[in-house]
């Protein structure tokens, strides 16, 4: 159940939570950087495989899986606070 | 299962990532690994595509094909430049009925080649390689794309348990047990292959980033997310006129093309609304003599034969995905280096086959001790994934050559009765390592031996072409390089099942 519970959060949650992270970093770099913004999607999405797989490698090795979890919601809270905030600025 | 230690729980995750999705990475660099010749194949799988390159090509001479497509009322049409790997013109089409078409035209004359009745390599196991031919809700893709993913997870926990990386790359024990001989394979093969191994992972999901990480596209993009494309690829579209008018000529276009590019050739020209008065034409640059996979794309008035718009990508993040994509791509001319791809890809699945067994091998005492009835169930799985797709893989290519032109079974069409075939005996390889387990690798490694001959002797026979001759002829190496790997195959599989049966006596004896 624990092996279960910690290869959804790793490969799911850890999915989830990188596609938070890669938005919100594409729409700072278009709001803030005044990058173009084909090329923060496209750099946004190719630096999700590096997150992902960091996430995920981290699922594994971290012994207190709560803490994990915990990491990754708050990221991802943050990041989808980010999201909102900035579509907001932008509309 | 949380382990106290990093190097453990990376351990952890390597053995059971690995044993879980090992199949699947080995089914897919199997697939990948041949698809590095896959217009190889595809000239032994067609014979009537075994053609020279004429020196003297006409763009023109793509005309035909491209009538055939507007005869089929298809709203466009692809038309693939002949090269030297693959000496046809190809065209891809839409029919009334919303399937595809292909269909392969001559070189020289146009003329249409007659249906060779088979996907090939370029239809069937490239698109395996990267979709398992999964097609519904894109499946295929996503599993694909998680199996890339663990790869470089695996490669990630591989490095971390390997304290004496270095030493091991020197150690290599085959007259020792089995079992050390098979984890010595394991990280020669992992080491030597490691950068290989981590490039074509990560290049691999690089070259579909738009379809696993959409979210930073439509985070920016929002309710405009077709504008990606056209921002990021530099697309041009157009609608219909609605009124008919002739394509200009295609050695014009091509003209035209070349004077924004200065030099190159383009690998395909792709025609929009065929016959209509605002028809367009997209050509794109070959990318023969640079990594890039697209490198510049130019879009031509298909009646007058104005420039409309021409792009190349220069924006540092587009210039590296492209990068990225054509590593993974090899579209570039390089010979050393796509043989070098070949034999890392085989290196790959002896990496992932020699893991496999070795995590079989150690544990077979213990799951016996246990009596674990599962065990022979996952036992028979490996042999059928390792032995049992290369034998699918000869099945498919010894069918291709033993059916007659115009074959038909059961409402199947040739290229279908292939496809049944390659995986029907992929399910018996399954059920016959399950039947005579631990046997079953000696009698599938013959079987390998076998079919590989016999597909070089039914393209002999068949076509004419036998080894002699196509060596001696340069428009067949392709062909003759097909059939030296299928004899190579042959020796090496009998030696395996040479070695392993004289193992088993050994250890028989030892343990009698």
């Amino acid at each position: 159940m624990k092996t279960f519970a910690r290869t959804a959060l790793a490969i799911v949650g850890g999915y989830l939570g990188t596609s938070a992270i890669i938005a919100a970093l594409a729409m700072i770099a278009v709001a803030m950087v005044g990058m173009e913004r084909s090329e923060a999607a496209t750099l946004g999405s190719m630096l999700g495989f590096v997150i992902y797989l960091g996430v995920m490698i981290w699922s594994f090795a971290e012994p207190a899986l709560i803490r994990v979890t915990l990491w990754l919601g708050a990221v991802t809270a943050l990041s989808l606070a980010l999201i909102f905030l900035l579509s907001r600025f932008q509309a | 299962m949380m382990e106290p230690t990093f190097r453990a729980s990376m351990n952890w995750l390597h053995t059971w990532f690995g044993v879980v999705l090992g199949s699947l990475l080995f089914a897919i660099f199997w697939m990948g690994t041949l698809s590095v010749f896959d217009k190889e194949i595809d000239r032994w799988m067609m014979p009537a595509s075994r053609l020279a390159l004429p020196a003297d090509f006409s763009y023109e001479a793509m005309r035909p094909a491209y009538q055939a497509a507007l005869a089929a009322k298809s709203p466009s049409v692809l038309l693939l430049v002949p090269t030297e790997r693959n000496p046809v013109i190809t065209a891809l089409w839409r029919a009334t009925d919303g399937s595809f078409a292909q269909h392969m035209f001559d070189p020289r004359s146009g003329a249409e080649l007659p249906d060779q009745g088979t996907l090939g390599a370029s239809r069937f196991i490239y698109p395996f390689h990267y979709s398992l031919n999964l097609k519904v809700l894109g499946l295929g893709y996503w599993i694909v794309g998680l199996c890339g993913m663990v790869m470089m997870a695996l490669c990630v926990s591989g490095v971390v348990i390997h304290r004496k990386i270095f030493a091991d790359f020197f150690t290599f024990r085959p007259e020792r047990k089995i079992r050390r001989a098979t984890l010595d394979l394991h990280n020669v093969a992992g080491v030597l292959g490691l950068p290989f191994h981590v490039v074509i992972s990560v290049s691999g999901l690089v070259i579909l980033f738009s379809l696993y990480f959409p979210s930073s596209i439509w985070a920016v993009y929002r309710q405009d997310i077709r504008l990606f494309g056209r921002e990021a690829y530099g697309s041009y579209v157009r609608p219909p006129a609605k009124q008919a008018a002739d394509l200009v000529s295609f050695d014009t276009m091509v003209a035209k093309a070349k004077s924004v590019w200065g030099q190159g050739e383009p690998n395909y020209l792709y025609v929009f609304h065929p016959g209509d008065a605002a028809a367009y034409v997209q050509l794109n640059r070959s990318s023969e003599d640079v990594v890039s996979n697209i490198s510049y794309v130019a879009y031509v008035d298909g009646v007058t034969g104005n420039l409309l718009s021409a792009s190349k990508p220069e924006k540092p993040a587009a210039v590296t995905q492209r990068f990225i994509a054509g590593l993974h791509f090899i579209q570039f001319k390089h010979w050393t280096l796509r043989w070098l791809y070949f034999g890392l890809g085989l290196a790959g699945c002896v990496l992932i086959a020699t893991g496999l067994l070795f995590w079989e091998e150690s544990r077979r005492e213990r799951h016996r001790r246990l009596g674990l009835a599962g065990a022979r169930v996952v036992a028979a799985v490996m042999v059928a994934s390792v032995t049992g797709i290369m034998i699918a893989t000869l099945a498919f290519m010894v069918t291709n050559r033993a059916l007659p032109p115009g074959a038909s079974a059961a409402g199947l069409e040739r290229g279908a009765i292939e496809v049944v075939v390659f995986h029907l005996i992929w399910l018996l390889t399954l059920a016959h390592a399950w039947a005579f387990a631990g046997r079953a690798w000696i009698s599938q490694c013959w079987t390998i031996s076998v079919l590989a001959i016999a597909a070089v002797m039914l393209n002999a026979a068949t076509t004419g072409d036998h080894l002699v001759r196509t060596i001696a002829h340069r428009r067949l190496w392709p062909v003759a390089g097909v059939d030296a790997m299928l004899v190579i195959s042959a020796v090496v599989a009998a030696w395996t099942a040479l070695r392993l049966a004289r193992r088993g006596q050994t250890d028989a004896e030892a343990g009698a």
